[in-house]
């Protein structure tokens, strides 16, 4: 999904810098005072740990490899604004150091992984765990991480298809070539999210209580919430 | 490393791309003296330059800057032109049936059946201005971290009032990340000599492994991360109290590298053949 230099169009560029910019903003602005400083090194650990966890790469269908997002979790796990923050931390580093997505098309990259790929499956997450009861949480993960892969990849259709001419395929070719693709690494992702969230939660839920917007969502054995 | 588990490959190289960033950021020369932030402003306005051509001759002028750039920097060109031509040979995948599709003067056609083939020149040309861009703007975000290392880039990002929030956990996370590779490859490759596979594809009980061990990293990552934190704060650090990690210090030799990188670039836009 990670979409390289040289294929989109001024005016797409300038969009998604000026989109991801202003969300990368509003996102320092929410945790600005309210981040527990112990959170830091394991944002930083958890970002190093998912960066590991891009490279490596499972084959699927057709001889193509594919590799998980990881935005999902991380914005499950480190809550939203924290998740998005991180992801974008991997696309830089991931940029600059593999050139595995371009310096112009890095507000793009952003929008689609760091923005979509994490708030969509939080918001899924969010909404289900409200309604209480472990399979609810479970659904809501697994559906959340899905759409956050593939409403991410047809975002970066939409962003290569609108740039023509300069990337010479249309929108009714790149947004099915890059939805379909994704949507079987989409029920990948959601199945290893729902799989890590719950181990996380059984396990080490002090990971999730961490983050003060998430400790009330962490459930008891039974499914009933901690309020 | 075709002998390495499939799951195993995408680490290795990683870890060895990760290895030669490191190498290279110690040798010497002329855009390691320039000041980082004038110095990736220059490389990033090639960039800017190369979104507003479409001339395959001003693309490949703008690459045989980079490529001096490299030479006068020290940089093994060898290595660096096999590193940048990975993405330019998959982005050509990519293109391939532009020749086809594109209305224009044949070069070549052939009849398969009912079916005609046909490349047009114009089709042609598309592909090579497209794939010139590519390796330019590659070429260029390579550039920058062989010569900055991680450093350079924390000391830009510093420099255009990046949030420290930011900037310290991006050099906290890639100080783990060698070690977060490492620990994965020895669980993976623990997990590979333990089981027989039948299949290779991606399947329910791969995706079932690759959760187990997901969730161990996490776990260690957790312990760790205390750890970290304890010996940090034991050192007197704090995240508040954390300076900017850049200093301006640029010379008027950097004001001259990037007036020159500019005007060359100038220069190149507005050649007419």
């Amino acid at each position: 999904m990670h979409i390289p230099d040289g294929f989109l169009s001024l005016p797409i560029i300038a969009f998604t810098y000026v989109l991801a910019i202003s969300f990368l903003a509003i996102s320092f602005r929410k945790v600005k005072g309210n981040v527990d400083e112990r959170l830091i090194p394991l944002m930083a650990l958890l970002t190093a740990l998912f960066f590991a966890v891009q490279m490596i790469n499972y084959p699927i269908i057709g001889g193509t490899t594919a590799h998980l997002l990881g935005a999902p979790a991380l914005g499950i796990l480190l809550g939203p604004w924290l998740g998005s923050i991180s992801m974008t931390i991997i696309l830089v580093l991931q940029c600059f150091l593999f050139a595995d997505g371009g310096v112009t098309a890095l507000g793009a990259n952003m929008l689609n992984m760091a923005i979509i790929g994490v708030m969509v499956p939080y918001a899924f997450y969010s909404f289900f765990s409200k309604k209480g009861g472990k399979k609810a949480i479970g659904i809501g993960i697994f559906i959340g991480a899905f759409l956050g892969d593939v409403l991410g990849a047809v975002a970066a259709g939409l962003e290569l298809g609108l740039s023509a001419p300069v990337f010479q395929y249309g929108v009714s070719i790149a947004v099915p070539a890059m939805g379909i693709h994704h949507s079987v690494i989409g029920l990948a992702e959601g199945f290893v999210t729902l799989a890590v969230v719950y181990s996380t939660i059984k396990i080490r839920p002090s990971i999730l209580s961490l983050n003060r917007g998430l400790s009330v969502m962490i459930p008891s054995t039974d499914g009933v919430r901690n309020e | 490393m075709r002998y390495a588990p499939i799951s195993v490959r995408g680490l290795l190289s990683g870890l060895e791309s990760l290895l030669y960033v490191e190498e290279s950021v110690s040798h010497s020369g002329i855009l390691h003296k320039i000041d980082p932030l004038i110095r990736n402003i220059s490389l990033v306005s090639i960039i800017i330059a190369s979104l507003f051509t479409r001339s395959i001759l001003a693309l490949s002028l703008m690459f045989l800057l980079l490529v001096a750039l490299v030479v006068f920097s020290n940089v093994p060109l060898r290595i660096y032109l096999l590193k940048t031509s990975i993405i330019p040979l998959v982005s050509l995948v990519i293109v391939i049936p532009i020749p086809f599709i594109t209305p224009g003067v044949p070069l070549w056609s052939a009849s398969i059946g009912s079916l005609l083939l046909s490349i047009s020149y114009e089709g042609m040309l598309r592909v090579a201005e497209f794939i010139m861009r590519v390796w330019v703007c590659v070429g260029v975000a390579t550039l920058i971290t062989l010569v900055g290392g991680i450093n350079g880039l924390v000391s830009f990002l510093g420099a255009i009032r990046m949030p420290g929030l930011f900037t310290q956990t991006l050099s906290l996370t890639y100080r783990y990340i060698f070690l977060s590779i490492n620990e994965s490859m020895r669980m993976l490759l623990a997990r590979d000599a333990r089981t027989f596979k039948k299949r290779s594809r991606l399947n329910l009980e791969e995706l079932r492994g690759l959760s187990g061990v997901m969730t161990a990293l996490l776990v260690r990552v957790h312990e760790r991360s205390d750890r970290v934190y304890l010996a940090m704060r034991a050192r007197g650090f704090s995240f508040a109290s954390t300076p900017c990690p850049y200093n301006w210090r640029a010379k008027p030799s950097d004001i001259s590298f990037l007036v020159m990188v500019c005007s060359l670039l100038l220069i190149i836009l507005n050649i007419r053949v």
